[in-house]
């Protein structure tokens, strides 16, 4: 499956569920959300050219709604970035202060060797509502310098399962995912999934020029946190 | 030197906790704070203890209960708060969540208490102070069981300022 597939089917998905990305995801799912938060124009097409298409139309969709590429809707989402090797915890806290819903990490592969002993964290604290995604694409730097991980067959959900997660399991395929994905959501945790996700196109070549990385690359965690600190609060409180 | 003049009682820590409403502890178990540690593990009703693999998960969890709503304790060791620099950096100084640590001098000759610990002759003590001035960090030593209101003190900075507050125990915590 592409980044896109594996990202789009939790953004139409995940319903009130809070979701906790990495620095990969968090760029998709800013694409396919959008301004208005919603993916649901979104086409989910495996292989380069559903890639492609998929990005193209959520490009589309924000130009059409006339906002400005970093003004993106990030309710009830927050972004560990940039840590990496953080999404898991935050999850794992928010799903114990928020036992009654569902929380989605959307963790990266180099990320989680990080922290992979994070999997015993969770599995120790053995929080119901979390469902701990892995996208396994076996690069960093993902569409630009594509460096391999340390270990690029790393079998990220035998090792889950091994550390006590309620399921694991690996998925290939996007349509598999789309058709596993509210069963698993709706499973008792811990769930870790392991995406096999295709690496993003590198973009970089001899003459490519790295861009200032903005602001709000090191702000959003904390506007984001904020927003879905009030979010939970409001909830709780109705 | 005397010990029992540095020693706060795990007893009078919990007290102090409790005052402060917390109702999570995220932790590295620490040497110093055994006592502590110990009551904890065996339970005292309205905190939930969560044992983290390392220090930079403690961070992110706190971080995440308190988005959640809840109202967590750190508690680690010198050596944990220098694990997790980056971790506190993204989640504290950056994301301004508010967080509060307390921190073990693990590792500190009893010669040196009463004095300085920029004086100790043990590294993980003597740099911990100029590294938290240097990163603009608030801190707060507690040296005897008087010292334990700077525990509201530090949860009132962590809050109202957006940033992490940590409270430094000088000495073994008491078994009682």
């Amino acid at each position: 499956m592409n980044i896109v597939q594996a990202c789009g089917v939790v953004a139409k998905g995940r319903g009130d569920a809070v979701l906790v990305s990495t620095m990969l995801s968090m760029f998709i799912f800013d694409r396919i959300e959008g301004a208005d938060g919603k993916a649901r124009l979104v086409p989910l097409i495996g292989g380069k050219a559903g890639l492609v298409l998929g990005l193209a139309v959520a490009k589309l969709k924000q130009t059409l709604g006339g906002e400005p590429a970093a003004q993106v809707a990030t309710t009830g989402r927050v972004s560990s970035v940039p840590l990496m090797g953080g999404a898991a915890g935050l999850g794992l806290g928010l799903a114990m202060a928020q036992p009654n819903r569902r929380v989605v990490v959307m963790d990266g592969d180099a990320s989680l060797l990080m922290e992979l002993g994070g999997l015993a964290t969770v599995v120790a604290a053995a929080p119901r509502n979390l469902l701990h995604v892995v996208v396994h694409n076996g690069t960093q730097f993902t569409g630009l310098g594509n460096l391999a991980i340390p270990q690029p067959v790393f079998e990220f959900a035998k090792v889950a399962r091994e550390a006590g997660y309620r399921h694991a399991e690996r998925i290939d395929d996007g349509a598999v995912w789309a058709e596993r994905f509210p069963a698993l959501l709706a499973m008792e945790g811990p769930v870790f999934v392991e995406l096999m996700v295709e690496p993003v196109p590198q973009q970089t070549r001899p003459g490519f020029e790295q861009e200032e990385m903005p602001d709000r690359q090191f702000d959003r965690m904390g506007q984001e946190a904020l927003a879905l600190q009030a979010m939970l609060a409001q909830d709780g409180a109705a | 030197m005397n010990l029992g003049a540095h020693s706060i009682p795990a007893s009078a820590a919990l007290a102090a906790m409790q005052r402060n409403r917390i109702d999570h502890v995220v932790t590295v178990p620490d040497w110093v704070q055994l006592s502590l540690h110990q009551r904890l593990q065996d339970g005292v009703t309205g905190v939930r203890l969560v044992n983290c693999a390392n220090e930079n998960q403690a961070v992110t969890v706190a971080a995440g209960l308190t988005i959640g709503g809840k109202r967590p304790l750190l508690m680690m060791q010198n050596q944990g708060l220098y694990n997790c620099l980056n971790t506190l950096r993204a989640v504290c100084l950056d994301a301004h969540i508010p967080m509060v640590f307390m921190v073990g001098q693990f590792g500190r000759e009893f010669a040196n208490l009463g004095q300085a610990t920029t004086q100790s002759r043990r590294t993980m003590v003597r740099i911990m102070e100029p590294l938290l001035q240097s990163i603009d960090v608030p801190f707060h030593t507690l040296e005897s069981e008087a010292d334990l209101d700077r525990m509201d003190l530090a949860f009132e900075q962590a809050e109202s300022q957006r940033t992490a507050s940590v409270l430094l125990v000088g000495a073994p915590m008491a078994w009682r």
